[in-house]
């Protein structure tokens, strides 16, 4: 008690309470802004912090990092596009509830959830001090394995109708993971000689891709978010509020899963975020289906993704093992600050540690009330007119891309993952047990090669690991029967030619990958991508044929009547192409003009130019806007997070002559 | 014809000639505008912990005071930010890299990968030169030498290029120690946390910074490379005891690197003022007490600098021993 009045006594001061503001606040913009992760933030500002006092350090750093997980949904439900890689599975439900002119409502909730969240896991670090260090040292390496497969079998929940296609997607997702240099053996697999290929494929790029630019296409093809939905209503917000409160056992649940998994090492929040989202998608509920717009389908993930920080933290605390990326550079605030995790952070330094919670806890407060009350006008943002947000939007996904390497290959990427994931939205291939398969491949198969190291086979009889794989294949199994029993969903189905077309080209693909990780890779390499492959090839194969057999069977394509809303898990209703090639075609004309004239200028031509082909009346509108775009990325892109941009190639024309 | 060419193209060419004369006038009197100092590795790690307190302080140093921005470009343990250094980095002074020391050998370890020459590399300057060390938990009861080579036990370390790896095959390779390496661990901290939950019992090639918090818990083993152990501790070197002296000569080319920890570089073809002047403020730098104030903070690292035409010098050292002492050590690190 006496803790807990200290720490908040040492917190009440000024100038720590306005650090952990500031940090709220720059934090928020950093959620916002697809392309910025709190990662890079949290480098920028360690610097700042070697001046300050250490409570006042804390308080700037946590309340950062604290709330980019709350704004981080305002581009997801509005676009569709993750503002940071813990938004991604909030995009399903979040963004369907937009098109619905639900967008209040899923802020209110996801908001609600946020903070509930965050709540949530500012307590689980409280409690955890005193029992910490013991905590943390009962976990073994093969019961990181055994968390992950369990996080793995959630792909089961998020296979959707065709079940078949869901499994390959996670395995396709996991056979991408494994692109980039390998822990175990050290050689290179699948980069093609490109250095940009040795760490793997970025997942923020890889998010950015799979979600946003599928999203925008169909914007852009609807006229605006909510297309001729009803107007949204500020009620909505206190709906989604009370969603929040009404499934309270969920949010608790998602909150536990979150700061658990948080404290897990090598499990970021790409993963649980996932795993949040098919433990919710087992029970749906009242309401529509998941992927379509169920308000569980937000709150579960949202919840989770905040409660990450205080679990984080726990071992970051405890021995210096920080529990997710940006944790290792907070681990750098505390040797400026001379603090040791370990024994004294609990003891001598207690009360810092408290203040830790105390920054955690007020941090998702203030931001999720910042973000309520800027609800009402991001609502609105809805009945805007496409041909002004897809530009804006893409702007921010193609400025945001090339910030991570300042390389033409993240153009590339990011339009090349787009067009993957527009054919699997379309196809009926689902994007989330892509990303699940993506984010959880490489620590199954460090964590596997660690413990078989250490041990041998025999850590498989441990008790923990016994009763989390158990659970995993429990699950499974049920989920498998229940499939069997609904054999003919009866759902609509993707036509039949570009089907067949995308199955084979998977099994090309897969068996590509099974030759040359069986023939090119040392034994310890290519085990776990073999295995991959393999399932890969037999999943799609089996797809394949049975949509050739289907197809032969009618003679004619099967264009099924829509008779459900489309959604993550049910194919498009309606032609797409043509907004697919429009998105693409934008992306490649801005990628262009930046490598061109660098990324302000490409800014606003790109945005003016692009207003005025989609549909301006007049020209002054989209100077304007282009105007007030290019100022905001300069402010985030150059003030903020100040960086140094490439030379683009037509000053470098104009440097030589 | 030929005229017209010649009239059209006289505006560009006087242009050039005055941007080359421009060019030597800068040469002459080195200023600095704005210096970006690459990092090898991802935020959060030593490198970019000691890079970013370096651009705080190093333009003060710098003819122009400069303004110093720091940029992570991760990737194959900093070899591919060192070939990017070799190939498309300005080399005008204004793109410095953070890589790791192993670098310097890296061709010879890795010549398929590293397909580069470490000559090439122009060296600014280090931050710490001292010795590395094996080191086991206290609960492993692993607490001598002898011990240390006779029983079977596990290792921990990152990946096959990291230096904790390196370090461990030395000693087993080279002196026929009978523990085993595992390898995939995140960091040092990763680490020692299995060394505390008693998964594995030692590792290698860390210097004393990397565990100050830790230090009671801890047995020191042995060292690699010159100068004494931290505390005046009486430890072995383990090279020393190495029989063979081919071998001995191998471990030694590759304990060369703890005498330049943290280096920076800059691009081959950056002209040698430049050079120069970075190095004398890189040494200037370092004997800075607000310098040294904020690396105290860091961590206890001692700042035990080497200067840039040091480090060159033990650098073509290293590399003119004979090719089959290369092999040796490609496969002592094996």
């Amino acid at each position: 008690m006496d803790l807990i009045l200290t720490a908040f006594v040492e917190m009440a001061q000024p100038f720590r309470m306005l650090m952990l503001v500031t940090g709220v606040f720059v934090g928020l913009v950093v959620g916002v802004v697809p392309g910025i992760g709190g990662l890079f933030a949290m480098a920028l500002l360690i610097p700042m912090t070697y001046n300050m006092d250490a409570y006042a350090a804390f308080a700037l750093l946590l309340g950062m990092g604290s709330v980019n997980t709350t704004s981080d949904t305002i581009p997801a439900i509005l676009f569709g596009v993750p503002g940071s890689v813990g938004a991604a599975a909030t995009v399903l439900d979040g963004h369907a509830m937009a098109k619905k002119g639900e967008a209040a409502r899923a802020f209110g909730a996801s908001y609600s959830a946020s903070m509930i969240g965050g709540v949530f896991g500012a307590l689980v670090l409280a409690a955890a001090i005193p029992v910490m260090r013991p905590l943390v040292l009962y976990l073994k390496t093969p019961d990181f394995f055994a968390i992950c497969a369990f996080g793995l079998s959630i792909v089961a929940m998020l296979a959707g109708s065709q079940p078949l296609k869901g499994l390959a997607a996670a395995m396709f997702g996991m056979l991408a993971s494994f692109v980039g240099i390998d822990k175990i053996a050290g050689i290179d697999r699948w980069t093609f000689g490109q250095i940009y290929l040795w760490d793997g494929l970025p997942v923020a790029l890889v998010f950015l891709g799979l979600f946003g630019l599928p999203e925008l296409a169909s914007l852009l093809l609807r006229g605006s978010i909510q297309g001729n939905a009803e107007r949204p209503t500020y009620a909505g917000m206190w709906q989604g509020i009370r969603d929040t409160l009404r499934e309270w056992p969920l949010v608790l649940r998602c909150s536990s899963i979150g700061s658990l998994l948080g404290a897990v090492p090598g499990v970021g929040i790409a993963v649980l975020d996932w795993i949040a989202y098919g433990y919710a998608a087992r029970r749906p509920g009242s309401g529509p289906k998941f992927g379509e717009g169920n308000v569980r389908g937000v709150i579960a993930p949202e919840s989770a993704n905040n409660a990450k920080e205080g679990g984080s933290l726990i071992p970051t605390i405890a021995f210096g093992v920080p529990g997710s990326a940006s944790m290792s550079i907070l681990l750098g605030a505390f040797v400026v600050h001379g603090l040791v995790p370990g024994p004294d952070m609990l003891g001598k330094n207690a009360a810092l540690t408290m203040s830790m919670v105390f920054s955690i806890a007020v941090a998702n407060i203030v931001g999720a009330v910042t973000c309520l009350v800027l609800t009402r006008p991001l609502a609105r943002v809805a009945q805007v007119s496409a041909a002004i947000l897809v530009p804006l939007v893409v702007t921010f996904i193609v400025v945001g891309a090339y910030q991570t390497n300042m390389s033409a290959f993240d153009f590339a990427l990011v339009i090349g993952v787009g067009a993957v994931g527009m054919a699997m939205k379309e196809l009926n291939w689902p994007r989330s047990a892509f990303s699940l398969g993506f984010v959880l491949g490489p620590s199954l198969e460090n964590y596997f090669f660690l413990a078989y190291q250490i041990s041998g086979w025999s850590w498989l009889a441990q008790p923990l690991v016994l009763i989390l794989l158990g659970l995993a294949v429990v699950g499974v199994i049920r989920q498998t029967l229940s499939w069997i029993r609904a054999r003919n969903p009866g759902g609509p189905l993707p036509p039949a030619l570009p089907d067949i077309a995308a199955g084979t080209a998977m099994t090309l693909l897969a068996l590509a990958a099974l030759v040359t990780a069986a023939t090119g890779f040392p034994f310890e390499a290519a085990i776990f991508p073999i295995i991959t492959a393999g399932l890969l090839l037999a999943f799609s194969l089996v797809t394949t044929v049975r949509t050739t057999l289907r197809w032969r069977r009618r003679g004619m394509p099967s264009a099924s009547a829509p008779d459900m809303a489309p959604g993550e898990w049910s194919p498009a209703s309606e032609p797409t192409m043509r907004g697919n090639l429009a998105i693409i075609g934008l992306c490649l004309a801005l990628a262009l003009l930046i490598l061109l004239v660098g990324h302000l200028a490409a800014t606003f031509i790109f945005v003016a130019g692009s207003i005025m082909v989609l549909g301006a009346k007049s020209w002054r509108p989209p100077l304007v806007i282009a105007a007030a775009a290019t100022a905001f990325v300069y402010s985030v892109f150059d003030m903020l997070a100040s960086q140094p941009w490439p030379t683009p190639w037509l000053a470098g024309i104009g440097r030589i002559f | 014809m030929l005229a017209m060419i010649f009239r059209v193209s006289r505006g560009p060419l006087l242009l050039v000639a005055g941007l080359v004369l421009a060019m030597c006038a800068q040469a002459q009197a080195v200023e600095f505008q704005t210096i970006t100092i690459k990092v090898g590795y991802g935020p959060g790690g030593g490198y970019d912990q000691t890079s970013r307190l370096i651009a705080r302080h190093l333009g003060r140093f710098l003819p122009g005071h400069p303004d110093i921005v720091v940029q992570n470009v991760p990737g194959g343990g900093s070899l591919k930010l060192t070939k990017m250094v070799l190939g498309s980095e300005p080399a005008d002074g204004s793109v410095i890299a953070s890589v790791s020391e192993a670098m310097s050998y890296a061709p010879v370890l890795d010549p398929q990968n590293a397909n580069f020459d470490p000559l090439a590399l122009q060296w600014i300057g280090s931050l710490v030169n001292e010795p590395a060390y094996c080191m086991t938990s206290k609960g492993s009861g692993i607490d001598t030498m002898d011990k240390f080579l006779q029983s079977d036990f596990l290792v921990g370390a990152t990946g096959k290029s990291s230096v904790t790896y390196i370090f461990a095959a030395l000693v087993k390779n080279g002196l026929k120690a009978k523990f085993k390496i595992v390898t995939g661990f995140d960091g040092t901290a990763d680490i020692e946390l299995a060394m505390q939950r008693g998964e594995i019992a030692g590792m290698c090639g860390v210097s004393s910074y990397n565990t100050s918090g830790s230090r009671d818990a801890l047995n020191l083993i042995g060292t690699f490379g010159s100068g004494p152990a931290v505390g005046g501790e009486k430890l072995e070197r383990f090279s020393d005891k190495i029989e063979d002296i081919k071998v001995r000569e191998a471990a030694t080319l590759i304990e060369t690197t703890l005498q330049f920890h943290h280096p920076l570089v800059v691009p081959p073809g950056t002209p040698k003022e430049t050079v120069e002047a970075l190095r004398k403020g890189y040494m200037e730098m370092v004997k800075d007490p607000a310098f040294l104030a904020d690396i105290g903070k860091l961590s206890e690292m001692a700042v035990n600098a080497t200067s840039g035409e040091d480090i060159s010098r033990l650098v073509s050292q290293q590399l003119k021993v004979g090719p089959d002492v290369f092999e040796t050590a490609r496969n002592l690190v094996k």
